[in-house]
């Protein structure tokens, strides 16, 4: 259980950030909407396992929050990317296309050429 | 970093935490908002857009709980919950948690002043530079067996080991070096230390003022210069930082102070320190004596670094090959070179006896952590709803365990503190004891960061010790039962009773031993002081006539101002006696050395005393005459070569025989220059023994006595006995001796009780306050936790006395009933406690003297002192149960 959920943790990390570069300052209720949008069901059960992920980015200092104001007047926290959160991002991504190659082709089950 | 903000962060938010809440709140209620917004966007009905808003969120209350995991730092938060909770239970027993403080606190606190003697006063009493590897040569003589032959040297010896040695980094000397300070008219004694030019490097020492020596103090014709120790500066000068550049007259020379040296400087123990050159030419030891000047040497080394005493014993006999041609005199025919550790010379045997003080601290911390425990196995039985209740509602094994641990840290933390006070005025105490202590003069008992981690040490294990057992035990009780029953009573608490009892059982065995060692610490202090030496002690004036050498430099210049003296002190009203003698009766430090008896050779040395004294000093010091003569005055006059020996000499190398008319040889005067050579003294009386060899603990040796005129060397003292307080008397006799002559001086004047208290008596003293004081530690904690668990006791049955008393039981009765359960507790300790004892008491043997270690006395006396005080501690608790009011105790069922 623990392990899935650090990947999970981890993933959707990785998603907050990239939001949050795409699209911007966005409170977190847009946050879930647009992970659920664009990884499909991943999110859809639970939106409230976001707020950990982003209390957490927080506490680390890749994203900063503040209160502002929504689109329909209502009062919201809208979270921005910081300069270390861009490094994260780009580290991270990194990483993460470099695992996901290798598994990729692990899973392919070719050899790596030598 | 990323972490490391994070963790501030967290640790922040442990103190806004009412903010974040509502941030939080007002974020989540945000979202739903925006969420129900776009459901109703999307055409639903108003109910279902919020019920599908919630769910999708996961719950409101759900994701707040998540969150505020991940705010702050969990573990942290739940400890400062439960030590708030842990605080509030302990405010609510302010009696129990005051006494488990104490008893904490005196454990703690004793023994952390005693390991603070042993650490400070044995393991590390030096400031020295690697005082382990400091060692002093000793010349044995292996011509017959192995004896040491002498370990002074003369400083041509000195350098010549320092120069030619391969084993040393580098080699001082020093030698004690007493002499005369004259101030503002009036001569006074004072005792310096001569040491070689390097003494100040050597040891490692700065001085705490001025500077040290420098290489041309020592050049001849430079201006004699001095430091000061630092007690004889706080004494003469007040601490007077100006003293620095004055002069003090020593020995009729102007002295210039050139600096300090620090408390912790304590070599010798000198009032000042001088150099001396290293290139001196050789006196004669005639020349020297006469003018006072130092002569023989105290030689220190400093090993290489893992060079071994044998190494460097070797090393330095080869360098002495050299000398012997030089020194033939000095030299055995066959020798060898020992080294004697530094640290071995000046310690002593005050180890042995805080071994075993260590052992006995242990055991008062048993004591005071199973007294804690017994505490709180009662708290904590008090308290088995509340656990059961807490239990019931989800709390798990392990948080309860962690909660009740936490109280017992509480309070061991609370007594740790308090016990660093304790500690702290303990050696406060303890210093004051000061010379009783015999640590060296070096030694600073200050509490330091050591002893204070050794206290919290201590207090956690003590604390583990007792908390983990109440809290396990607490934890594993039956929860029904607890539920059930609408108040403790002793049927239910059966198991806990078991256990405290059995805890008090073990504090009663504890402190009986403890008892015990004291009540035999106790006795053998008694058996010191009441010991006979032989003579009466009281009313006995003793001091030393210092003569100045220039002007006494004769047997016979000597000898008639003595004789003058003397003469004189008789006819002064009150004064019984008067005689002189090289040193004092029970003086430390007896010269023994083998004899020669014509007509029975031996193999073994025959170590035997002797002493030069006067005519008088049988009649002073209160010998009887068993046979044969005493000293005349012709023979103290014309220093006859005849000898009155003791008892105990007759006994040993005259078992069947008349000893009167044998001549006697001390094989030690053909080895001292200034003595008469193959000199044999004609046995002319026997006299009575009494305690000559340094120590009253020790048996009496073999002495002779001769008329003290026979050599010019040895010093002089003067025993008067008087008729009343010789205090009174020290006036009047240095009045008397002045009219002779103002010149010579009288130095460590005293009387013989005096003496005794502050040499005999100290080591017995010591070990008196301490035993005494960890017994009676140790009898306090344990009558705190017999009257602690039989109150309880008491408390719980109070019911069960309601109904026999409604059944007619009288009040006695009640007490009896409660007194036989205390009397069964204690009894079975001091049984235990005896049993303990009987098998470990010869360890103390060491320390004991006059008594047996299985001394009648201390066994009887100890087990009735705690029996009266083990029933008294129960008396009080039987008494309340006594007045124990049937309606009322019934009124509970």
């Amino acid at each position: 259980m623990g392990d899935k959920k650090d990947v999970w943790q981890g993933t959707l990390a990785l998603m907050v950030l990239k939001t949050l570069e795409a699209l911007g300052p966005l409170h977190g209720y847009g946050i879930a909407r647009r992970i659920e949008q664009t990884s499909g069901d991943l999110l859809s059960v639970n939106y409230g396992t976001l707020y950990p992920a982003l209390l957490k980015l927080e506490q680390e200092g890749y994203i900063a929050s503040e209160w502002g104001v929504s689109d329909n007047n209502r009062k919201a926290k809208y979270y921005k990317l910081t300069r270390a959160g861009r490094k994260q991002l780009e580290r991270e991504a990194r990483d993460w296309q470099q695992t996901t190659a290798i598994l990729a082709r692990f899973l392919s089950g070719k050899e790596p050429a030598s | 970093m990323s972490w490391l903000r994070a963790t501030f962060v967290r640790f922040r938010s442990l103190f806004r935490k009412r903010q974040l809440d509502r941030e939080l709140n007002a974020e989540l209620t945000g979202h739903l908002e925006l969420h129900i917004a776009d459901n109703l966007r999307a055409g639903m009905t108003p109910e279902a857009a919020r019920r599908d808003a919630l769910l999708k969120l996961g719950g409101f209350e759900q994701t707040k709980e998540n969150y505020r995991d991940h705010r702050g730092i969990a573990w942290l938060e739940a400890l400062l919950r439960d030590l708030r909770f842990a605080l509030r239970i302990l405010r609510k027993s302010p009696g129990f948690c005051v006494v488990a403080v104490l008893a904490l606190a005196l454990g703690i606190g004793f023994s952390s002043v005693v390991f603070s003697i042993f650490y400070n006063g044995i393991l590390h009493p030096f400031t020295y530079r690697d005082p382990d590897r400091l060692a002093s040569p000793i010349i044995f003589d292996t011509r017959d067996g192995d004896r040491p032959f002498r370990g002074a040297f003369q400083l041509d010896e000195v350098v010549a080991f320092r120069n030619q040695n391969h084993t040393l980094e580098d080699v001082s000397a020093l030698t004690g070096w007493d002499a005369l300070y004259a101030r503002r008219g009036a001569t006074e004694q004072i005792h310096g230390c001569v040491v070689t030019p390097n003494a100040i490097d050597f040891w490692g020492v700065r001085p705490l003022l001025g500077r040290g020596f420098l290489d041309h103090d020592t050049q001849p014709g430079a201006d004699p210069v001095i430091l000061l120790g630092y007690v004889y500066w706080q004494k003469e000068f007040q601490g007077n930082k100006s003293v620095i550049g004055s002069t003090m007259i020593i020995d009729n020379r102007a002295h210039t102070i050139v600096g300090v040296m620090p408390r912790r400087f304590y070599l010798w123990g000198a009032d000042f320190y001088k150099p001396i050159s290293w290139t001196r030419p050789e006196p004669a030891i005639r020349d020297a004596m006469a003018n006072n000047e130092p002569y023989f040497f105290f030689v220190t080394g400093r090993a290489k670094k893992d060079i071994s005493a044998e190494t460097v014993g070797a090393d330095l006999k080869a360098v002495a090959e050299t000398l012997v041609l030089l020194h033939k005199e000095n030299y055995p025919e066959k020798f060898r070179f020992g080294m004697r550790p530094f640290l071995e010379g000046i310690i002593g045997d005050l180890r042995r006896t805080l071994y075993l003080l260590l052992a006995s601290v242990g055991l008062l911390l048993f004591i005071s952590s199973s007294n804690v425990a017994s505490l709180l196995l009662v708290h904590t039985s008090g308290r088995a709803k509340e656990i059961a209740l807490r239990t019931a509602l989800g709390a798990s094994r392990a948080r309860l365990i962690r909660q009740l641990l936490l109280e017992s840290f509480i309070l061991g933390a609370v007594g740790c503190l308090a016990g660093i006070f304790v500690a702290y005025w303990g050696v406060e105490v303890a210093k004051t004891l000061g010379t009783a202590l015999q640590t060296p003069g070096e030694a600073d008992l200050s509490l330091n960061w050591h002893i204070v981690l050794f206290a919290i040490g201590i207090s956690f294990l003590t604390t583990l010790l007792f908390g983990l057992s109440p809290a396990l035990f607490a934890v594993k009780k039956d929860l029904r039962v607890n539920l059930q029953g609408a108040s403790v009573n002793e049927s239910s608490s059966q198991r806990g009773g078991k256990i405290r009892a059995g805890l008090v059982v073990g504090q009663v065995a504890l402190s009986m031993l403890l008892l015990v060692f004291a009540g035999l610490v106790v006795r053998s202090f008694i058996a010191v002081t009441r010991f006979d030496p032989g003579f009466s002690t009281k009313n006995v004036f003793i001091a030393r006539i210092q003569f100045p050498g220039h002007q006494y430099d004769s047997v016979e210049s000597k000898h008639a101002f003595v004789e003058q003296s003397l003469t004189r002190l008789s006819a002064v009203p009150g004064i019984e006696n008067a005689a002189v003698a090289f040193s004092t009766p029970l003086d430390g430090s007896p010269s023994s050395d083998d004899v020669t008896i014509p007509g029975k050779p031996h193999d073994k040395a025959w170590m035997t005393a002797f002493e030069g004294c006067s005519e008088g000093y049988f009649r002073t010091v209160g010998l009887r005459l068993l046979r044969g003569r005493l000293l005349s005055p012709s023979d103290v006059a014309s220093g006859r070569r005849v000898a009155v020996v003791n008892r105990t000499l007759v006994d040993k190398y005259f078992p069947d025989q008349d000893p009167i008319g044998h001549q006697i040889k001390f094989n030690v005067f053909d080895r001292v220059p200034l003595a008469p050579h193959d000199a044999y003294f004609e046995i002319v009386g026997v006299v009575s023994d009494f305690s000559n060899s340094g120590s009253l603990s020790e048996p009496i040796l073999p002495e002779a006595f001769f008329p003290y005129t026979f050599a010019s060397f040895g010093g002089r003292s003067l025993i008067v006995r008087t008729s009343n307080d010789p205090g009174f008397f020290a006036d009047t006799i240095r009045r008397v001796l002045n009219e002779v002559d103002p010149n010579p001086i009288l130095s460590h004047s005293s009387t013989l009780d005096v003496y005794l208290h502050e040499h005999d008596y100290l080591r017995p003293r010591f070990r008196l306050i301490s035993f005494g004081t960890c017994a009676a530690i140790g009898l306090t904690l344990a009558l705190i936790g017999l009257f602690g668990v039989m109150s309880y006791s008491v408390a719980l049955q109070t019911q069960e006395f309601g109904v026999r008393m409604a059944l007619g039981a009288h009040s006695g009765d009640i007490l009896m009933l409660v007194l036989r359960k205390g009397l069964w507790l204690v009894g079975s300790g001091i049984l235990l406690g005896l049993l303990a004892s009987f098998f470990s008491v010869r360890i103390l043997q060491s320390q004991l003297w006059g008594v047996s270690a299985f001394d009648v006395g201390a066994f009887v006396l100890a087990p009735l002192a705690l029996l009266a005080a083990g029933l008294l501690a129960c008396y009080l608790p039987a008494r309340r149960a006594t007045r124990v009011d049937p309606m009322i105790a019934l009124r509970y069922e």
